[in-house]
């Protein structure tokens, strides 16, 4: 038995490292690119680079070596040279350092110098502008914040939506985004063409918050791209540009091509931008965008959402909502018990857990689900989720994992106590005995272990 | 990777010493520094006030805002709020510092009532924050002027206060030592570092300042100077070795006096005090 694939989503750096030496030298040439890449690398990697922003000659790997602290009262300086060492290797991956040779043939490292400079255009000025907002007249059907969230929210949740009810909310949804989900592996045709189903990484998925969920989608979209026949390069450096820029302001479509405009209308269906009509000439992006490589470590900066899930200490979840996504999202390990105008009443049960427990969602995820989503009241408790909700739902889970499957071959109807032990003891010293049993003279060993118990079964009985 | 935003409060001294050395070379440095400092990471927040001799003045965020703001360069948009907030606020720090004459008892950088703002700023942001865990938060005092003794328990007290909010206070100083503020970066965990020259400032401040203190501790720094831990007198404000401290609320006085005139307590001795200094020695 195998259990189902965890969703797993990588972050924009490990994104980043997958793509080819090609593509990224490329993506270093726009300045939005290059301050989302340092925004990503870890803690020391960016003081490396800070180290070295204003230092145009390369500089010498004994210098370099010099920044590990020598001594350190009650810290191991091991760990900290390999950290060192990591996150200069995480450099030269991502072809930001580049290795030279000084005058002296000594090894030298030089900050690549296209890397550099469109870092301190993003961050200190000059260049040219990249967003065009300058050329823009104001907007005589100006929208503000809170329509965009709004707008953003319902174009999104109509895609959530149709992943919990595939075959309902088809026509919510166009052929390109459900391209996306299939790719993506969250639904999967069952049967008939038409018929859709969510997979066990659909469940997943749902229970993600929503940074997480566009970016994980995102991600899938841009494995697409190319099949598309756009490129990927100038998908990812306008996905960029989008992600740092202002909420409630108006940018220009000016001098986007044909390629670009199918992206942003693909972005359009999904709710990362709002057009109001494709000839207006202008977008505005929505919270959904905005900081879209920041992946799951954005908190604060996510949808101002209100959660309304009230969890008791007995296992009941009040729901202050009239969402039919949530309701269902809630279905998923909860079971509903009424139905008000204005609220749900759900309970959370071993059996309603195990029912999601099979369809491969964790424990985890619906705690962090039910964390992400909680009455704002909950937080003045010292565990937002209830201790005992909480850890009931991981014991759950762990009595699923009571069972270890492992192949084996069975030894049985052994003549003498005497080549029982023999077997046995040569088995374990070898540790591939799983199980043994002296009374029934039987005993189980790996499907690994077993030709050379056999060969050594030949030789002892050759002797 | 999940890494926490870091709120940093800059203290920048603006005293008209600052002529003495390269004006715009020092506030390119502190600008550029509040943008590398924004930029590094989404949830890293700022705060910057400004000192001189006659008031200090919260710069940004600036409650004045200008409204729309769009990209004129390459850069990020909103950074280019922080430096129009800077700019503006100095202006008028500058024409004010400028119509008024200079008191020579007043003399000093209000830098201790600047870094007392600054943690009051701190306190409140961590307030508004409930829902987040704990907020970060650092503040660097830039300094250029020479200074006296004269705020001594005023910078204390902030020190005092800083240590209690576990808030590590760096002091970057340029031109001379300044022991008092050395203190501070002591007393709270901060780093404290002296430039020479205001060319050397802003590749200083990238590479010992810009990191919060946990990557700080892998990174090889200076060795730490011996800290001047001298006090100043309650009475004359001068720096002493030696003194004699109210029994009762531990005020400082460079010469044993009769009554302490913080705390209004009578010292009771049998025999003239002068003979008693005479007789420690």
């Amino acid at each position: 038995m195998y259990g189902p694939q965890t969703l797993t989503c990588k972050n924009l750096q490990e994104y980043l490292k997958s793509l080819s030496r090609d593509i990224l030298d490329r993506l270093y040439n726009h300045p939005a690119t290059c301050l989302a890449v340092f925004r990503e690398l870890p803690a020391l990697s960016r003081q490396f680079i800070l180290r070295l922003l204003f230092v145009n000659k390369p500089v010498a790997q004994v210098l370099l070596a010099s920044w590990i602290p020598q001594h350190d009262a009650g810290r191991d300086v091991g760990d900290i040279a390999a950290e060192h060492r990591q996150g200069t290797q995480v450099l030269l991956d991502m072809c930001i350092w580049q290795e030279v040779k000084d005058q002296q043939g000594n090894m030298a490292i030089r900050l690549s110098s296209t890397f550099r400079e469109n870092l301190k255009v993003a961050i200190l000025g000059g260049g040219r502008p990249w967003t065009m907002s300058a050329t823009l007249d104001s907007d005589p059907h100006q929208r503000n914040v809170e329509f965009l969230d709004k707008y953003a929210m319902d174009r999104w949740e109509s895609v959530l939506q149709f992943l919990v009810q595939p075959g309902r909310g088809q026509k919510a949804i166009s052929r390109d985004a459900m391209r996306t989900l299939l790719h993506a592996g969250l639904i999967e045709s069952s049967g008939e063409s038409d018929n859709m189903q969510i997979t066990s990484a659909g469940f997943q998925f749902l229970l993600l918050d929503t940074a997480s969920q566009v970016w994980f989608f995102i991600l899938k979209y841009l494995e697409t791209v190319t099949e598309r026949g756009m490129s990927l390069v100038a998908c990812l450096t306008f996905l960029f540009k989008l992600s740092f820029s202002t909420l409630g302001k108006d940018y220009s479509m000016e001098g986007m091509d044909n390629e670009l405009l199918t992206f942003l209308q693909h972005l359009r269906e999904f709710g990362l931008v709002y057009l109001r009509k494709r000839s207006s000439g202008r977008f505005y992006p929505t919270r959904l965008a905005l900081n879209i490589t920041a992946g799951q470590n954005k908190g604060i900066i996510d949808v101002p959402k209100q959660g309304n899930l009230i969890i008791e200490t007995n296992y009941r979840v009040y729901a202050y909502t009239t969402s039919e996504l949530q309701i269902s999202l809630l279905a998923i390990f909860c079971d509903i018990e009424g139905r008000f105008p204005n609220m749900v009443v759900a309970s959370i049960s071993r059996s309603s857990v195990r029912r999601a427990l099979l369809k491969g969602i964790g424990a985890e995820q619906i705690i962090s689900f039910l964390k992400q989503h909680c009455h704002p009241q909950m937080y003045k408790l010292s565990s937002v989720v209830p201790r005992t909700v909480a850890d009931q739902i991981k014991l759950w889970e762990m009595e699923r994992e009571r069972l270890e499957f492992t192949e084996g071959v069975l030894y049985k109807d052994f003549m003498s106590l005497h080549d029982f032990n023999l077997l046995s003891n040569y088995a374990s010293s070898n540790g591939v005995l799983i199980y043994s049993d002296e009374r029934q003279r039987t005993m189980v060993v790996t499907k690994k272990g077993h030709p050379s118990i056999k060969t050594f079964w030949k030789e002892e009985q050759a002797k | 990777m999940t890494e926490e935003g870091c709120l940093l409060v800059m203290v920048v001294d603006m005293h008209p010493q600052l002529a003495e050395h390269d004006a715009h070379t020092y506030l390119n440095a502190v600008v550029a520094f509040a943008n590398l400092h924004l930029a590094a990471n989404v949830r890293n927040s700022l705060g910057v006030l400004a000192a001189n001799h006659l008031e200090s003045r919260f710069l940004y965020p600036s409650c004045d805002g200008d409204g729309v703001e769009r990209q004129r360069d390459g850069r990020l948009e909103m950074l280019g709020q922080v430096d129009r907030a800077i700019e503006r606020g100095l202006k008028t720090m500058a024409v004010a510092a400028g119509a008024s004459p200079m008191h020579s008892e007043q003399s000093e950088s209000l830098l201790s009532g600047a870094m007392g703002r600054g943690l009051l700023y701190i306190k409140r942001r961590e307030t508004e924050e409930v829902l987040t865990k704990k907020l970060q938060s650092r503040l660097l005092v830039l300094k250029i002027s020479s200074d006296t003794g004269s705020q001594y328990l005023t910078y204390i007290n902030a020190y005092l206060t800083a240590q209690k909010m576990s808030t590590p206070v760096d002091v970057c100083v340029v031109g001379g030592e300044c022991g008092l503020l050395q203190q501070g970066a002591d007393i709270t965990g901060g780093t404290y570092h002296c430039v020479r020259q205001v060319t050397e400032l802003l590749q200083t401040l990238l590479l010992m300042y810009h990191c919060g203190p946990a990557t700080r501790r892998k990174m090889n720094a200076p060795p730490p100077d011996t800290v001047d831990y001298r006090a100043a007198c309650f009475c004359h404000r001068t720096l002493v070795d030696m003194a004699s401290v109210c029994s009762n609320c531990l005020s400082v006085y460079c010469k044993a006096v009769p009554l302490c005139t913080t705390c209004n307590v009578i010292f009771q001795t049998d025999r003239p005090l002068v003979r008693l200094s005479k007789k420690k020695k």
